[in-house]
């Protein structure tokens, strides 16, 4: 390598891509292909920025139409359409005994999918998702050194990380996947995007946050961002809602979350910044702030679609930090287009929950609605009832929908390009993805215990999508 | 291991048919170089998709691709090979 091109840094040497490439030509050998990374700032000196491929447009508004005059904080994850508070406290627990009684008599009937082994892998699944709370401002445990989960520069008597927005949000996005996280985006707190927080969260004029203890939750007045990270979930074991495999992988991809939040709110504590969040529900809209952070788009079943994972992700993790963070914005891969032909979710969904209409509408008319989003509104109530009828609740919109593709067949690809750029095709690609049989109710998962141990992805997750 | 098959297939009929051509042993005319192209691209696209469908436990998929590309497929081969003098 000609030596004249590499400048040195204390830790490490970087070249430009150009002369990267231009040495790649003069044959230097295996050294150059071979690049070592001695620290997470090489790292972030070889690829910056986020690469979406070209099908996947960085646009400046959602495709899905926001009024952000009438949007209002919505209160918190209790009135959500999935929780008690919607339905009082007496009904929504009735529904989970009569959902524990459905389970013992599956169990007991041998129903397929629902052996003892099936539950228990279900229910072992879990753990940690619930019982196990992660304090507003992260972990941390005092009361032993020699195992503290973070120690702040402050406590080791150095200066703070210090980076560009854009180096900061390629260090985060390099940790993220480090520690589980396969796509992640940013979001500034403005006076708009703070209308996606529930309405729990309070601004004060505090150089740190903490939490009251009254049910609210206390972030500074200043310049904030929102990390938001995709979490990935098994497809492999999601493609039968009917088993309770389907409930095993969104418990572990829960549980999981929480060790990925624990681990993201303490590195960057140990980085000098401030974080808050630890669960997964007690920031803000997880949809909201994923569609603006270019995540996904809105889809029909009122979740967020990936155009990488499509709908079998779990959840959209939300950390707030102080760490200044280059935005990433909202993106439009025409799936939000595509969901007002497809309309598969809706067709498939058994208790007819998911609206039909060709055309996004206004909502507020239940509780659990926010105004000031042009949406697919569901019926909250309707699908709650259905899902508790059955052991492992019931996730078919989740599992039917065409974007959900393992990613080896590379026909899927051309597809997604059709999707984003060619939507006259859209009506004949949703046709044909139900003539494939694709998201038909799988019940192989059921056989998980006859399968070659090394033929089980690790945690499920197959390669081709993460 | 199966994209090296394929690849060495390829290759060598690629080889085969260009010594042919050179000996002047058979003619090919300008369309038959474009249908055979499109075919040959048609071809390792219902091959990747009905291979990787399978990879992707989705049987019926592959079956089908196998039917809606395959179909097209040999309909162009027989094209091309009927371009062949």
């Amino acid at each position: 390598m000609n030596q004249t091109n590499i400048k040195k840094t204390n830790y490490h040497s970087t070249v430009s891509s150009k002369e990267h490439m231009s040495n790649l030509g003069k044959a230097s050998g295996v050294t150059d292909l071979e690049k070592k990374y001695n620290d997470l700032d090489d790292m972030i000196a070889s690829d910056p920025g986020r690469r979406l491929p070209f099908w996947v447009k960085e646009v400046d508004k959602p495709t899905v139409e926001i009024d952000w005059e009438l949007l209002d904080n919505f209160p918190s994850m209790y009135q959500t359409c999935f929780n008690p508070e919607v339905y009082g406290e007496k009904e929504y627990f009735q529904l989970c005994d009569n959902q524990r009684e459905y389970n013992v008599e599956w169990m007991k009937n041998k129903v397929p999918g629902h052996s003892i082994q099936d539950n228990a892998i279900a229910h072992a699944s879990n753990w940690l998702w619930k019982g196990f709370e992660i304090p507003w401002t992260g972990p941390r445990w005092e009361t032993d050194p020699l195992h503290q989960v973070y120690y702040t520069p402050e406590e080791f008597g150095v200066p703070r990380y210090e980076g560009t927005p854009e180096q900061n949000a390629r260090l985060i996005r390099v940790a993220a996947r480090v520690f589980g996280s396969p796509d992640v985006g940013f979001v500034k707190l403005t006076d708009k995007t703070k209308k996606l927080l529930w309405k729990c969260i309070r601004f004060e004029n505090v150089e740190e946050g903490y939490d009251p203890g009254d049910g609210t939750k206390v972030l500074p007045d200043k310049d904030l961002w929102v990390i938001c990270s995709a979490m990935p979930q098994s497809l492999v074991f999601g493609k039968s809602t009917s088993d309770s495999n389907w409930a095993g992988t969104n418990g572990l991809a829960y549980s999981f979350t929480k060790i990925y939040s624990g681990r993201m709110l303490s590195f960057l504590r140990s980085l000098g910044y401030q974080s808050y969040g630890g669960d997964m529900d007690v920031l803000g809209s997880a949809v909201g702030f994923g569609v603006m952070a270019g995540l996904g788009e809105y889809s029909r079943m009122g979740q967020m679609i990936s155009p990488f994972f499509g709908s079998m992700f779990r959840t959209n993790l939300l950390i707030v930090t102080d760490l200044p963070l280059a935005e990433t914005k909202p993106i439009d891969a025409g799936m939000l287009r595509f969901c007002k032909t497809c309309k598969k979710c809706a067709r498939n969904c058994p208790s007819g929950a998911i609206t039909h209409k060709d055309e996004p509408f206004w909502g507020g008319d239940d509780p659990w609605h926010n105004k000031g989003i042009k949406g697919y509104y569901i019926r909250g109530r309707v699908c709650f009832s259905y899902m508790f009828k059955y052991p492992t609740n019931c996730g078919t919109c989740q599992t039917v929908c065409p974007f959900n593709k393992m990613d080896k067949a590379f026909i899927h690809k051309l597809i997604k390009i059709s999707i984003s750029y060619l939507p006259i095709f859209n009506k004949f690609i949703a046709e044909m993805d139900d003539l494939f049989g694709y998201g038909l109710e799988k019940t192989e998962t059921s056989l998980m215990w006859n399968r070659n141990p090394k033929d089980i992805p690790l945690y499920g997750l197959d390669e081709s999508r993460f | 291991m199966l994209r090296f098959l394929w690849g060495l297939l390829v290759g060598g009929s690629a080889m085969l048919l260009l010594i042919r051509v050179k000996e002047g042993s058979i003619t090919i005319p300008w369309y038959g170089w474009i249908i055979g192209i499109i075919t040959f691209l048609l071809a390792t696209l219902t091959l990747q998709t009905f291979i990787a469908s399978f990879q992707e436990r989705e049987p019926k998929a592959a079956w089908m691709s196998l039917l809606f590309m395959g179909v097209p497929t040999f309909i162009l081969a027989t094209i091309t090979f009927l371009t062949i003098r």
